[in-house]
C-alpha cells in the first residue's frame, strides 16, 4: 500500500520531468539563430520551393499552435522529418539506437561490475597497496579527461599498433555466420567499451570500498564478528546487503553522466549511434533531428530514474514500512 | 561536411589534368564495357584519419577525394598507391557586398583583388595542390575563359589605384580616407567559417585581411558558425565573405549568381551586382538556342565580371583520387570529375582487379549516403551510390567532354510554337532498344514521360528548375520521346535527361519525400528492393553507418 | 557580530596550521600556484603568440627529440637566411652565396628576393637563379629574359609550387626540397646571366634575398597542423582553463549555497519546489544540453562559464540544504530567532558561516569538473573558436592529422595539463574536507 503510493508519486514526478523536458526542448530550438530553409543554398531551389519547404516543416504557423502540435507529436513519438535528409527522425534514430544500446550497456555494466567487485575485494583486503590502488583509480576517474584517455588508446591500438578497428560497429562487409558476426562486433567493441571501463571503474571501486568499510564499522557487523562469523560471510551477507541500496541509487543516478560520455565516445570512435547523431544534427542545424535525439536521450534517463525508484523502494525497507524513503 | 549543401551536385574542356597513372582517358573508349567486377563494397568512413589508416592497412582499394593535402605524404609511403589528380568544377571565391559603401566602388574591389597572393596562399595552405583561379567559371568547364582582365598580385599597384581614386592615408590613424565622407574608412569584416569547421578558409580570411591592412584598409576577419554565416549572407549583413561553389559543366550558374533578378533576400546574387549590360548578356546565355550563342554570351559575361569583380575568384580544388594499383586497375582519369567520381561512369564500367576478372572492390564512401531516394537525394555521397544504379541518356566523353550517345542513340533539338508568336524547344530522344530495368521490365520512352511529368507535377525541388518549363511529353513509339518546352533554351537538353523512375513502382507512391525505396522489398524479384535502376550495379545491402554493397547487374545492356 | 569575526580569523590561522601538515594538500597547492604563475607570465614563457602560424613545418616534432630519439638526430630546424649585402649587381659574372646546411632533408623551402633590370632598349638578356649542392648538382629555380627595363618585382619561389616542380623535371607528387637538400654540407645560391646570351650592358639588381627552410623540429612541444607553436598554445590555454574553472565554480557554488540555505531554512513549498527542480536538473544529461544551449547562445567563454554553472549548482544546494536543516534545530539559531533576528540576518550571519567550510571544499572540487566540461565541449568543436584552449588543441589533434602522423606529442601534453590541474584541485578539496568535514573524507 505504502509502496504503491510511493510508486505513484514517483511516476507523476517522472511524467512531470518529461513534460518539462519536452517544453524546454520546444523552446530552445526556436531560439536557434537562422532557420532550416537557410541551409539550402542551391540555385536549383527557387524561392517558391523554399517557401514550400517551410510550409512543409510547419514553420509558418503561430508558435502556440506549433507547441500544442509538438507536445502531441512527442507523445506519439512522431519526431518530425529531418531537415538535412528529409527522412523521419524516428526511423533514423531506430537505426542508431541498437548501436548505442550495445555500446552503452556493455560499457556501463562492465564498469559497474568491475568497479564494485574491486571495491568489495579491496574492502576485505585492507592494506597499503589496495588502498593506494583504489584511491588512485578513483582519482583517475575524477581528474583525468575520459576522452583524452580514449584518444590515447585509439592512437595506441588503432594507429601505432594497428590491431583494433578505429571506426564503426561491424566490419565491411559483415562476415557470414552468427558466431563470426558476434566475434566481429566484440572486436569493434573492445576499444570504445574497454576505454569506458578503464576511465570509469575507479569511482565505483572507491565508493563501494568506502561504503563497505563504513558498514563494517557498524554495530551489527561488529556483533556478527564477535559471534565468530567468518570474515567473507560477514562481507557477503551483511555488509554488502547494507550498502546495496545506496549503490543502486548511485548506479541509476550516474546515468545522465554516462549518457554525456556516450556522446563523446561515439564521436571519437565514429560509432553510428544516437550521441553522434545529436552532435551532427546540431552542427547541421537540423532542429527536428537534434530535438528527436535529445528527447530520446532525456527519455532514457527519465525511464532509468523511474526504474531506480522502483528498485530502490524494493530494496530499502524504510520505504515499505513508510518512512518516506530517499526524500 | 556541411558546406556540401553549398555545392551543386549536378554535373567541359581540358586545361590541366595530371595523372600519375598508366591508364589514359582514350583507352576507355576502346575497352569492352563492363561492369568488370562482381561487387563493390563501400565502407562508410567519415573520420579522415580512419580513412587514411584504412587505405594504408589495405581495407580499401579506392580512396576518392583525398581532402587533406598533408595526407599525401603518408599515402606516398605506400608503394602500391597510385595518385591521380584532375581539376574539377570547384571554385573558391571572395565575395564583396556591392550594396555597401565602400565596397560599391569598383576601384576598391580591384585594389583588394590586387593584394591577394594566390600562389602564396595555395603553397602555404594547400601544399601547392590547388589551381590558382581568377576566372568566373571553373577550369574544367568548356565555357571557361582565362584571357579576361585580371588583377595579379601587386600591392604597389593596389596602393596606386587607391591613391589615385582619392583614398588617401589619414596621418592620425594610418587608415585610408573615404573620399566621399572625408572620414577614415569604417571597419570592414570578412566572414569566414570557424577553424573547427574549415581551418583553411578561416586562415585564408585572416591572410586576406592582413594583406588589406598592408595597404591601409581596415579589414578584419570574422570567423563564425556556418549557419550563422549563411544567415548573414542571405540577409545581406556582410561586407565580404569567403566560400566555395561546386559547379557543373554548364555555364548557367553565372545567370543565377550575377543576374539582377536574383538580387533579393536569400537570392543567389550575393554580391548584389546590378548591371544592365551584364543582365542582357546573362539572359542571352540562359536562353541560348545553341552552344555557339551560349559560348559567345558566356565569354562576354566573364569579361564584364572580371572587370567588375563582384567576386574575386581565388582557386579551384582538384580531385585527388588514390588507388591500390596492386589490387585494381582500369580506372579512367577524367577532367572535371576525377577518376573515382560517380559522374565518371568510365571508371565504374572499367575498373577491375589487377589479376583475373570478377571479384570485389572496396571503395571508400566518406559520408553517410542517408537518403537513397533519387528524388530527394541531394549530396554527392548519395549520388556516389545512386549514380551507379542509374544510367544516362547521354554520356560525357572522357577526353573531349562532349555529350555522346548512351542510352539514347541519338537526339534532335528543334523548336515549336507553344503559343502563337512564341518559340519553345523540342527535344527528341531516340532510345537504344533492349535496355531493361534491373527487374527485367523493359526501359521505354514511357518511363521518360512518366519521370519528367512526375518531377514536374510533384514540384520535386531538386529537379523543378529543370522540368518546370515542360509542356508535354509525347511518345510516338517505345523508343522515341519528344519533350516540349515552353521556352527556348539549349540547356533544356540537360533538363530532360532525368530518367530514373520506373513507372510501375513510382505510380503508387503517395509521398515521394518520405518514400524509402531501399527499405522496401521488391514485390516480384527476390533480392531486389524498390530501388530499381538500369545502371551497371544493383543495390545489394545498405548497413546504415557501416557500408553499402553493390553487385553487378547481370542484365546490364552494355555488358560485353 | 565580533564574536563570529574573531572565530573566522582564528579559524583561518588554525586551518592553515593544520593544512600545512597535509602533504597531498601542499602538493596540490604548489601545482596550482605553478599553473597560476604560468597563466600570469604566459607572454614571458614563450616568444610566440598562440595565433602565429608557419613557425616551422606543419606537425613538427619537439626540438629536444634531436637529442633523445635517434630518428630525429639530424632533423632540420627552421633555417632563415637573409643575405648580408643589401644589393647585388649582376652583369657578366655570377654572384654566389654559400649556405651551410647541416640537417637531414626538409620537406619544403622558399626563397624570396626583389629584382629589377636595367637594360638597353631592344637588348635581350636572361638571368637565372640556381642552387648548387655539395655534390655539384645544379637546380635552376628561376629564370627570366628581359628586353627592356623592368620595375622592381618581388619573386617568391616555393618548393610546393607545381610550376617549379615542372621546371625541375619532377612529377607533381615529388618533393623538390628533399631532392635538393638531400645531403649535408655547403650549398651555393647562385644568380647568373645565361651564358652566351645577352648584352653585357644589361644589369640585374637583386636585393632582400631570403631563404627559408621550415624545420621539422621546433620548440618545446613542436607545432600543429598550421605550424603554430604547441607550447605557446598550452601555456595560453592555462589562462582559459583557470578562468573558466574558477569562475564557473564560484558562480555555481554561490548559487547552490544561496538556494540550499533558503530551502533548508525556510522549508515548506519553496523547499519542495526547488528540490524538485534540483531533481529535474540532475536528470538532464549535461553535455548534450550544453552543446545545444551553446549553439543557441553563441560560443564565447563567458557563455560557457554560465552554462557550466547552470548545470553544476545542484549538488551544492543539496549539501547545504541538509546542513542547514540540521543547523536550524541548533540552540544558537533558536536563540537568535527568539531574540527577534530577521530571517535574512539569521541566514547570513548564523547559518552561512557554519556552512562555509563545507561550501569551500565543494567549490574547490567543482573546479576540475568545470575544467573537464569545458575541455569536452571544446574537444567536440563547441567551444569558443577564438581562444586557444586545451580542449581545442585536442580537437585539432584529432581533426588535423595527429593520428596518422603518430604525433603523440601533440596529444599527450594538453591531457596531462588538464589532469595535473584537476588532481591539484582534488587534493586541495580533499584536504579541506579532511580538516573541516572529516565525515566526507575521500568521497570524491
Amino acid at each position: 500500500m505504502v509502496y504503491s503510493r510511493y510508486l505513484l508519486k514517483r511516476l507523476i514526478y517522472a511524467l512531470m520531468v518529461l513534460f518539462i523536458i519536452i517544453t524546454f526542448n520546444f523552446i530552445i530550438f526556436r531560439l536557434i539563430p537562422g532557420d532550416a530553409t537557410k541551409m539550402i543554398i542551391d540555385p536549383k531551389f527557387t524561392s517558391e520551393a523554399k517557401a514550400e519547404l517551410k510550409r512543409e516543416f510547419g514553420l509558418h504557423e503561430p508558435t502556440h499552435v506549433q507547441y500544442i502540435k509538438y507536445v502531441g507529436n512527442m507523445i506519439k513519438f512522431d519526431l518530425g522529418i529531418s531537415f538535412s535528409t528529409g527522412r523521419f527522425v524516428i526511423n533514423e534514430l531506430k537505426e542508431r539506437l541498437p548501436n548505442t544500446m550495445v555500446l552503452f550497456l556493455t560499457s556501463f555494466v562492465l564498469t559497474v561490475v568491475i568497479g564494485i567487485s574491486i571495491g568489495v575485494y579491496t574492502a576485505s583486503k585492507q592494506g597499503t597497496f589496495s588502498d593506494g590502488f583504489v584511491t588512485g583509480a578513483g582519482l583517475f576517474t575524477y581528474a583525468v579527461p575520459a576522452f583524452w584517455i580514449q584518444l590515447l588508446l585509439l592512437m595506441l591500438f588503432g594507429y601505432y599498433i594497428p590491431i583494433l578497428p578505429v571506426h564503426g560497429t561491424i566490419s565491411a562487409p559483415q562476415p557470414y555466420g552468427l558466431f563470426l558476426q558476434i566475434l566481429d562486433r566484440v572486436h569493434h567493441l573492445i576499444l570504445p567499451a574497454g576505454s569506458n571501463v578503464i576511465v570509469g571503474f575507479g569511482s565505483w571501486a572507491l565508493y563501494t570500498r568506502n561504503t563497505m568499510l563504513e558498514a563494517l564499522d557498524q554495530d551489527y557487523i561488529v556483533t556478527a564478528k564477535a559471534k565468530g562469523l567468518k570474515e567473507n560471510i560477514i562481507l557477503r551477507h551483511h555488509a554488502l546487503r547494507s550498502v546495496l541500496p545506496p549503490i543502486i541509487t548511485l548506479v541509476f543516478g550516474a546515468l545522465p553522466g554516462v549518457v554525456s560520455g556516450a556522446v563523446i565516445t561515439e564521436t571519437i570512435f565514429s560509432w553510428h549511434g544516437v550521441g553522434k547523431y545529436l552532435t551532427d544534427a546540431i552542427m547541421m542545424q537540423d532542429y527536428p533531428a537534434a530535438q528527436g535525439a535529445f528527447y530520446l536521450i532525456a527519455l532514457a534517463v527519465v525511464v532509468c530514474n523511474f526504474a531506480a525508484d522502483i528498485i530502490y523502494g524494493f530494496v530499502d525497507p524504510r520505504i515499505r514500512i513508510g518512512e518516506g524513503g530517499k526524500e | 561536411m556541411r558546406s556540401k549543401k553549398f555545392f551543386l551536385p549536378i554535373a567541359i574542356c581540358l586545361i590541366l589534368a595530371v595523372t600519375y597513372g598508366t591508364v589514359t582517358a582514350g583507352q576507355a573508349e576502346s575497352e569492352p564495357y563492363g561492369p568488370q567486377i562482381n561487387q563493390i563494397i563501400m565502407p562508410i568512413i567519415k573520420d579522415l584519419d580512419a580513412q587514411l589508416i584504412a587505405f594504408m592497412r589495405g581495407d580499401i582499394d579506392v580512396y576518392p577525394g583525398l581532402s587533406r593535402p598533408s595526407d599525401l605524404d603518408t599515402v606516398k609511403k605506400n608503394p602500391n598507391a597510385e595518385i591521380t589528380m584532375n581539376y574539377g568544377f570547384h571554385m573558391f571565391y571572395l565575395c564583396y557586398n556591392m550594396r555597401r559603401d565602400p565596397l560599391e566602388a569598383d576601384v576598391f574591389r580591384q585594389a583588394v583583388a590586387h593584394v591577394i597572393d594566390r600562389d602564396n596562399i595555395i603553397q602555404t595552405l594547400f601544399e601547392g595542390y590547388m589551381l590558382p583561379l581568377s576566372a568566373f567559371l571553373p577550369p574544367s568547364s568548356s565555357y571557361y575563359k582565362d584571357d579576361v582582365p585580371s588583377f595579379p598580385y601587386d600591392p604597389e599597384k593596389a596602393k596606386k589605384l587607391l591613391d589615385e581614386a582619392g583614398y588617401t592615408i589619414d596621418s592620425a590613424t594610418g587608415i585610408r580616407i573615404d573620399p566621399e565622407t572625408g572620414e577614415p574608412l569604417r571597419k570592414i569584416t570578412i566572414l569566414t567559417p570557424t577553424y573547427e569547421m574549415a581551418a583553411s578558409s578561416a586562415e585564408l580570411g585572416k591572410i586576406i585581411a592582413e594583406a588589406c591592412q598592408g595597404i591601409n584598409l581596415p579589414v578584419e576577419p570574422e570567423p563564425m558558425d556556418f549557419p550563422v554565416m549563411v544567415d548573414k549572407i542571405d540577409l545581406r549583413e556582410f561586407d565580404m565573405y569567403v566560400l566555395a561553389w561546386e559547379l557543373n559543366r554548364l555555364p548557367t550558374p553565372l545567370y543565377h549568381f550575377f543576374h539582377s533578378s536574383e538580387d533579393f533576400e536569400a537570392g543567389y546574387n550575393n554580391p548584389g551586382i546590378r548591371d544592365p549590360e551584364l543582365d542582357k548578356v546573362l539572359e542571352e546565355l540562359y536562353y541560348a538556342p545553341n552552344v555557339e550563342v551560349a559560348k559567345k554570351a558566356a565569354d562576354k559575361a566573364q569579361v564584364i565580371l572580371a572587370e567588375k569583380q563582384p567576386y574575386t575568384v581565388l582557386y579551384s580544388r582538384p580531385y585527388m583520387d588514390v588507388f591500390r594499383k596492386d589490387r585494381v586497375t582500369g580506372y579512367v582519369p577524367m577532367h572535371g570529375y576525377g577518376a573515382a567520381n560517380y559522374n565518371n561512369n568510365w571508371t565504374t564500367l572499367n575498373i577491375r582487379p589487377s589479376e583475373g576478372t570478377g571479384g570485389t572492390i572496396r571503395w571508400l564512401l566518406p559520408e553517410e549516403p542517408k537518403v537513397l531516394n533519387p528524388c530527394t537525394a541531394s549530396t554527392a555521397y548519395e549520388w556516389e551510390v545512386l549514380g551507379r544504379l542509374y544510367d544516362g541518356l547521354m554520356a560525357v566523353h572522357p577526353e573531349t567532354m562532349e555529350d555522346i550517345p548512351w542510352m539514347a542513340k541519338g537526339w534532335e533539338i528543334g523548336t515549336w510554337e507553344p503559343e502563337p508568336g512564341k518559340t519553345g524547344t523540342v527535344i527528341t530522344w531516340y532510345l537504344e532498344e533492349g535496355i531493361k530495368w534491373q527487374d527485367t521490365t523493359a526501359f521505354t520512352s514511357k518511363d521518360i514521360k512518366f519521370t519528367i511529368e512526375y518531377l514536374r507535377d510533384n514540384k520535386v525541388p531538386n529537379y523543378i528548375a529543370m522540368v518546370e518549363d515542360v509542356v508535354k511529353v509525347e511518345t510516338p513509339n517505345d523508343y522515341t520521346a519528344k519533350v516540349y518546352f515552353s521556352t527556348e533554351s539549349y540547356w533544356h537538353l540537360y533538363g530532360a535527361d532525368a530518367n530514373f523512375l520506373p513507372e510501375w513502382i513510382w505510380k503508387d507512391v503517395k509521398d515521394y519525400k518520405t518514400f524509402e525505396p531501399w527499405l522496401e522489398a521488391h514485390p516480384e524479384v527476390p533480392g531486389l528492393t524498390k530501388l530499381v535502376g538500369h545502371g551497371p550495379f544493383i543495390l545489394d545491402q545498405y548497413k546504415v553507418g557501416e557500408y553499402v554493397r553493390l553487385k553487378k547487374n547481370p542484365i546490364y545492356w552494355k555488358l560485353p | 557580530m565580533n564574536k563570529y569575526q574573531l572565530r573566522v580569523e582564528t579559524g583561518v590561522m588554525s586551518f592553515w596550521k593544520r593544512y600545512k601538515g597535509k602533504p597531498l594538500g601542499m602538493i596540490g597547492l604548489i601545482i596550482v600556484i605553478i599553473y597560476v604563475f604560468i597563466a600570469i607570465f604566459a607572454p614571458f614563457l614563450t616568444p610566440y603568440s598562440p595565433k602565429q602560424i608557419l613557425l616551422a613545418d606543419r606537425i613538427a616534432a619537439p626540438l629536444w627529440f634531436r637529442y633523445v630519439i635517434p630518428k630525429y638526430n639530424n632533423a632540420p630546424q627552421t633555417v632563415t637566411i637573409g643575405f648580408d649585402s643589401p644589393l647585388y649587381e649582376i652583369k657578366d659574372m655570377p654572384v654566389s652565396h654559400i649556405i651551410e646546411y647541416n640537417y637531414s632533408a626538409p620537406k619544403t623551402f622558399s626563397l624570396t628576393f626583389d629584382c629589377w633590370v636595367n637594360a638597353p632598349f631592344h637588348s635581350e638578356a636572361g638571368f637565372e637563379c640556381l642552387i648548387k649542392t655539395p655534390e655539384g648538382r645544379e637546380y635552376s629555380l628561376w629564370g627570366k629574359s628581359y628586353s627592356s627595363d623592368s620595375d622592381k618585382q618581388v619573386v617568391r619561389i616555393d618548393s610546393r609550387d607545381l610550376g617549379l616542380k615542372q621546371r625541375l623535371g619532377l612529377t607533381i607528387f615529388e618533393d623538390p626540397a628533399s631532392k635538393i637538400f638531400s645531403s649535408r654540407g655547403d650549398y651555393s645560391l647562385i644568380f647568373r646571366p645565361n651564358p652566351g646570351f645577352g648584352d653585357t650592358s644589361t644589369r640585374l639588381y637583386i636585393s632582400n634575398v631570403k631563404l627559408h627552410i621550415p624545420g621539422l623540429v621546433h620548440g618545446i612541444l613542436g607545432t600543429d597542423h598550421m605550424g603554430s607553436d604547441l607550447w605557446t598554445q598550452l601555456v595560453y590555454g592555462t589562462r582559459i582553463s583557470l578562468v573558466i574553472g574558477l569562475s564557473a565554480a564560484v558562480i555555481s557554488v554561490a548559487v547552490g549555497t544561496a538556494i540550499g540555505i533558503i530551502c533548508g531554512y525556510l522549508g515548506g513549498v519553496i523547499d519542495e519546489f526547488i528540490m524538485r527542480a534540483v531533481d529535474v536538473f540532475l536528470a538532464i544529461p549535461v553535455l548534450p544540453i550544453l552543446i545545444i544551449l551553446g549553439a543557441i547562445l553563441g560560443k564565447s567563454i563567458w557563455n560557457i562559464v554560465i552554462l557550466v554553472s547552470a548545470f553544476a549548482w545542484m549538488n551544492t544546494a543539496r549539501l547545504v540544504r541538509s546542513q542547514t536543516l540540521s543547523l536550524r534545530e541548533r540552540i544558537f539559531i533558536e536563540a537568535a530567532k527568539a531574540s527577534g533576528g530577521s530571517d535574512i540576518y539569521i541566514m547570513s550571519t548564523h547559518i552561512l558561516p557554519n556552512v562555509l567550510p563545507l561550501v569551500f571544499a565543494s567549490m574547490v572540487l567543482l573546479i576540475p569538473t568545470a575544467i573537464l566540461t569545458e575541455a569536452s565541449l571544446s574537444f567536440l568543436g563547441f567551444g569558443d573558436p577564438r581562444v586557444a584552449t586545451w580542449g581545442r588543441m585536442l580537437h585539432n589533434a584529432r581533426g588535423f592529422g595527429a593520428f596518422t602522423t603518430l604525433a603523440w606529442w601533440w596529444l599527450v601534453p594538453p591531457g596531462l595539463a588538464i589532469t595535473f590541474l584537476s588532481l591539484a584541485f582534488v587534493f586541495i578539496g580533499n584536504t579541506i574536507n579532511e580538516i573541516f568535514n572529516p565525515k566526507y573524507r575521500e568521497r570524491l
